[in-house]
């Protein structure tokens, strides 16, 4: 027990030493102020559709709110759309779906990656030479392409998905891990075993995730990246959220013939996708020069 | 009586450093003749590397340089990186300390060697500007470019150029030349390698070559025939050496003449058999002492206590004193000159302030 | 030393890469077979698309043929077999053509983007990767950094999106859709590359109209993708200036820009062929994209147009040849890499 309230203690430190390295650098910085933005628009959306009640300006679904194909002005932002929807409203809706998305993703990864690394190099031999060999394979699959087809299978709707990028986005964390349980496996191994098998176990994935930890939080701030990205991409495709339902792919998709008559309407969606990307980097790249400048 | 190459006199190096300054080089004089063997030896930064890098103008760019190295009527320390270079290749080559990263890993020994060569004909012969394609020119390529075991698909170099790589090669003894023509650096070993470093540095033909540490990364055996084998082409080219080391016993096997630092300064300058019958200086001497024995009633190693000083802050005076048996008063209020007697055995320590010795 | 005998390490490494290139695309087949016994709940309304009710005869050819009422193993064993042959089932949405003709008239077009993408991508990112490590840290540096931070953030769709709006319609560069002009004459296939074969033929009309009809997109998928070069290289430059050879190579006399480019960018360059294949996959994914906003009648198109339609042989099989395309460019970069590293070629 007392290792684990230590193991806790060097958590929190981390966290709190990770919101030092944030004000370190001015990218960081910026960085982690998009982000934020994001996420509490994203987690208000949630709430608030959960509970019912509207924050954005209109109606996302709401039709006619002003003139048809109107170009941006003050009431609103990013214009209207062929039936009269505010897009500035629909955007906001759309939140929580490419958040939610990027977090869950690279979260599940992390720690599907850890569990699939630790028992590798736990296990050792064989078994460890196999599952390496498979996560090989599996790393080294076309994302997009198997995403789609998996997309395809399961059905439109943003949790297939999630599950549809989990399956295939593990790989880079199992590497990760099982090299950092190696060395740990190695250097612990005696008093490993001196424990019983079960709590061996327990102590090699505690220590791994301590050391991973600094590494593994920027290449996880960046990946969010990546899969906000990717998501964005299947949403484009028509693979997640069916109108009218908004999303910020499929927005920019069904208006894409609209770029040269009501530019806003393709364009604004689409910015605010590389708006979200651009804070996830800024916090990545920022964090890690802040970790090598030491 | 042999000419003076390379004459140094009072020259000073500081390197800044944000806003810290350190002084790597303080004053120091001295000369290098024609085909003279000079050992620069102490301790690890006593300021010897920085000297050398000095001759060749490879220092780093926060560097000053104050004081004149004149070589061949010209003071090299005025000279710009322009300049500098049509000296290297020419007149002065420098090899490092470490074999193992010094050599390109993508080009085999030939390409690199003989590019060496190449740029000496095209400096000493033509003088002209040593660009690009006046390289291929002098080359003489044929043949497309694939890399490839099979000699005659690659794009080889002239065959004048191979033998006269050949020829270095085999002044440095490397056994079996034409196998390791074709080898890429990474397949040599560390002494295959500062061998090479050698070779290279001799097809161009310098009259000063620089070796900074050539043998502290080598196992004992290999320095011991890494030494030998810069010692003996002196009778077959006309080249000064200048071996910069921390260890006194690799001066004594090879050098004419063994100058001591200590601090940035010049601690003593003799003729090497002078040095060691009669060292002056204290730290000479102490060093001499550092040096195993050997044999069973060498019990104990002996150390110099005290550490070397901090270069950010020099204190006034001699820097040894600190660590100095024999320390006077005027030792920590003046710097002692440098003072030669008849032998041009020349030490700077107050211990040899004596009015009946000739003064520099 | 024996000449003429090729080093033992170069075929074990091709042998290698090669069986595990092999082990990816059976595992690409393999759930693309797997998926297709979860599409639309029906398998035969898998291989015929939405249209199978309207079509019962052809359900039963299909069962037939593709042995669709057998266990499930026999049916992975025809498939394989059937894919070998060339056989990707019948595209409803292109009125039941081949799956393959379609893939035959339209993988051609893609390759023309991917091809001058990677061109102007590698190009311009150590271009500027050269640029941003000459100039570090100042305002140069930092406005390609943020120019390229701008570009791989920006979904390919939007990238597309933008230089469309601005070349085509603001400024009038640009055509902003298909890939040629549809009034003239196509060249004869040497190739099967429209662009190649009219630039090898003389056909200059026609190469210019398809140069101008790939410029954009391929400039799309460049924009997106050469941040991460600019970035390798630049790092990859500044260790390599500070290390010991090039301190040999100026020590030896040479003039600063053979140091440069002859010692320095050599080596600086070799992580870059590495990045290379990575760069590669991104473009063929991204191009699904890039394609559609352009209307270029590429195979990403084909695919597009196909999910839309519910085609399933289509998706499936083009999500073969996307993975066959990447696999086989890999592949071609990891060769590349053994000749420009002597140390994987001999070491």
């Amino acid at each position: 027990m007392n290792q684990l309230s230590k193991d806790k203690r060097l958590q929190t430190a981390k966290i709190g030493s990770f919101l030092t390295l944030i004000k370190k650098k001015k990218k960081a910085t910026v960085g982690a102020v998009i982000v934020a933005a994001f996420l509490l628009t994203a987690i208000i959306v949630a709430i608030t559709n959960a509970l019912g009640i509207q924050v954005t300006p209109y109606g996302p679904l709401q039709q006619n709110t002003g003139p048809v194909l109107s170009p941006p002005s003050f009431s609103h932002i990013f214009g209207t759309d062929l039936v009269g929807r505010d897009v500035f409203s629909r955007i906001i809706a759309a939140t929580p779906n490419d958040v939610s998305v990027g977090v869950s993703v690279v979260a599940a990864a992390f720690l599907l990656g850890i569990l699939i690394g630790s028992i590798a190099a736990f296990k050792g031999g064989l078994f460890d030479e196999l599952l390496m060999r498979f996560t090989d394979v599996i790393f080294a699959l076309p994302a997009l392409v198997i995403a789609m087809v998996i997309a395809v299978a399961l059905g439109p709707g943003v949790l297939n998905m999630m599950i549809a990028l989990m399956i295939i986005w593990w790989p880079p964390y199992a590497r990760l891990a099982r090299g950092e349980a190696l060395k740990i496996f190695h250097q612990n191994y005696i008093e490993a075993a001196r424990i019983s098998g079960m709590r061996a176990w327990k102590i090699i994935v505690t220590h791994v995730v301590q050391n991973i930890i600094g590494t593994m939080l920027v290449y996880a701030t960046l990946d969010i990246g990546t899969v906000i990205l990717m998501y964005a991409g299947l949403s484009y495709l028509g693979l997640s959220v069916r109108p009218p339902y908004p999303d910020w792919g499929e927005m920019v998709s069904s208006f894409k013939d609209y770029i040269i008559t009501a530019p806003w309407l393709p364009l604004a969606p689409g910015f605010i996708i590389a708006a979200n990307v651009v804070g996830f980097c800024l916090l990545g790249d920022g964090v890690r020069d802040a970790l090598e400048e030491g | 009586m042999k000419m003076t190459l390379l004459d140094i006199d009072d020259l000073t190096i500081r390197y800044s450093t944000g806003h810290d300054t350190i002084t790597a080089v303080d004053s120091v004089s001295l000369e290098v003749g024609e085909n003279e063997f000079l050992g620069v030896v102490g301790e690890s930064g006593c300021g010897k590397s920085t000297l050398g890098l000095s001759i060749i103008g490879l220092l780093p760019p926060n560097s000053q340089v104050q004081g004149s190295m004149i070589y061949k009527e010209t003071n090299l320390a005025k000279l710009d990186q322009n300049a500098m270079k049509r000296y290297r290749g020419t007149e002065i080559a420098m090899i490092f300390q470490e074999p193992l990263t010094s050599l390109n890993p993508v080009y085999r020994v030939e390409d690199q060697i003989a590019e060496a060569v190449v740029v000496r004909k095209i400096r000493k012969e033509s003088g002209e500007k040593v660009t690009g394609e006046i390289m291929q020119k002098v080359y003489k390529t044929k043949g497309i470019h694939i890399p490839s075991r099979v000699p005659s698909l690659r794009r080889r170099i002239s065959q004048e150029l191979r033998d006269e790589v050949t020829h270095w090669l085999n002044l440095v003894r490397i056994a079996d030349p034409e196998q390791v023509l074709e080898r890429y650096p990474f397949e040599l070993s560390g002494g295959m390698r500062q061998r090479v470093m050698i070779a290279m540095a001799l097809s161009q033909e310098p009259a000063l070559l620089i070796a900074d540490e050539p043998t502290t990364a080598l196992d004992v055996t290999t320095q011991a025939q890494v030494l030998k084998l810069m010692r003996e082409p002196m009778d077959k080219v006309n080249t000064s050496i200048i071996l910069v080391t921390h260890d006194l016993a690799v001066a004594s096997q090879v050098a004419d003449r063994v100058v001591v630092m200590y601090a940035g300064q010049i601690a003593e300058d003799a003729e090497v058999h002078d040095f060691f019958s009669r060292p002056m200086h204290p730290y000479a001497k102490a060093l001499l002492n550092c040096i195993p024995n050997g044999t069973k009633n060498d019990s104990t190693l002996s150390a110099i206590p005290g550490s070397v000083p901090d270069m950010m802050n020099p204190h006034h005076g001699c820097q040894f004193a600190p660590r100095c048996p024999h320390v006077m008063d005027k030792c920590n209020m003046t710097q002692p000159g440098l003072i030669a007697d008849q032998k041009n055995h020349k030490v700077a320590c107050f211990l040899y302030d004596n009015p009946a010795s000739d003064l520099i | 030393m024996k000449e003429g005998r090729i080093s033992v390490n170069i075929v074990s490494f091709v042998l290698r890469r090669l069986s595990f290139s092999v082990v990816v695309l059976f595992s690409v087949v393999t759930i693309t077979f797997v998926l297709s016994h979860h599409l639309g709940g029906n398998i035969v309304a898998a291989w015929l698309g939405k249209t199978a009710s309207l079509h019962p005869e052809l359900a039963r050819l299909y069962t037939e043929k593709y042995h669709l009422d057998a266990p499930i193993w026999v049916q992975f064993y025809y498939y394989i077999v059937g894919l070998l042959h060339g056989d990707f089932g019948y595209s409803p949405s292109r009125g039941f053509l081949p799956v393959l003709t379609v893939i035959g008239e339209t993988l051609p077009f893609t390759l023309q983007i991917v091809l001058i993408g990677f061109i102007i991508s590698m190009g311009l990112g150590i271009f500027l990767g050269m640029i941003s490590a000459r100039y570090r840290n100042t305002p140069i540096d930092g406005g390609i950094q943020a120019f390229y931070l701008a570009g791989y953030s920006s979904p390919p769709f939007f990238m597309a999106l933008i230089l469309l709006i601005i070349f085509a319609d603001i400024f009038r560069l640009l055509p902003s859709g298909g890939a040629f002009d549809p009034n003239l004459a196509m060249p004869t296939s040497i190739i099967g590359i429209p662009l190649l074969d009219s630039l090898i033929e003389g056909n200059w009309a026609f190469f210019i109209s398809a140069l101008a009809h790939v410029l954009l997109p391929a400039a799309a998928l460049a924009l997106v993708t050469f941040g991460v070069v600019t970035r390798l290289l630049r790092s990859s430059l500044l260790e390599v200036m500070r290390t010991n050879y090039i301190r040999t190579a100026r020590a030896k006399g040479l003039d600063e820009d053979v140091v440069f480019y002859k010692h320095g960018l050599r080596n600086a360059l070799i992580p870059i062929v590495s990045l290379s294949s990575i760069i590669l996959t991104w473009l063929i994914t991204s191009t699904i994209f890039v394609e559609n906003v352009f209307a270029y009648p590429g195979i990403g198109q084909y695919l597009v147009t196909a999910l839309f339609d519910q085609d399933y042989p289509a998706i499936l099989a083009t999500a073969i040849v996307f993975a066959i395309v990447i696999v086989l460019g890999n592949l071609v970069v990891d060769i590349l890499y053994a000749v420009v590293d002597p140390q994987i070629r001999l070491g």
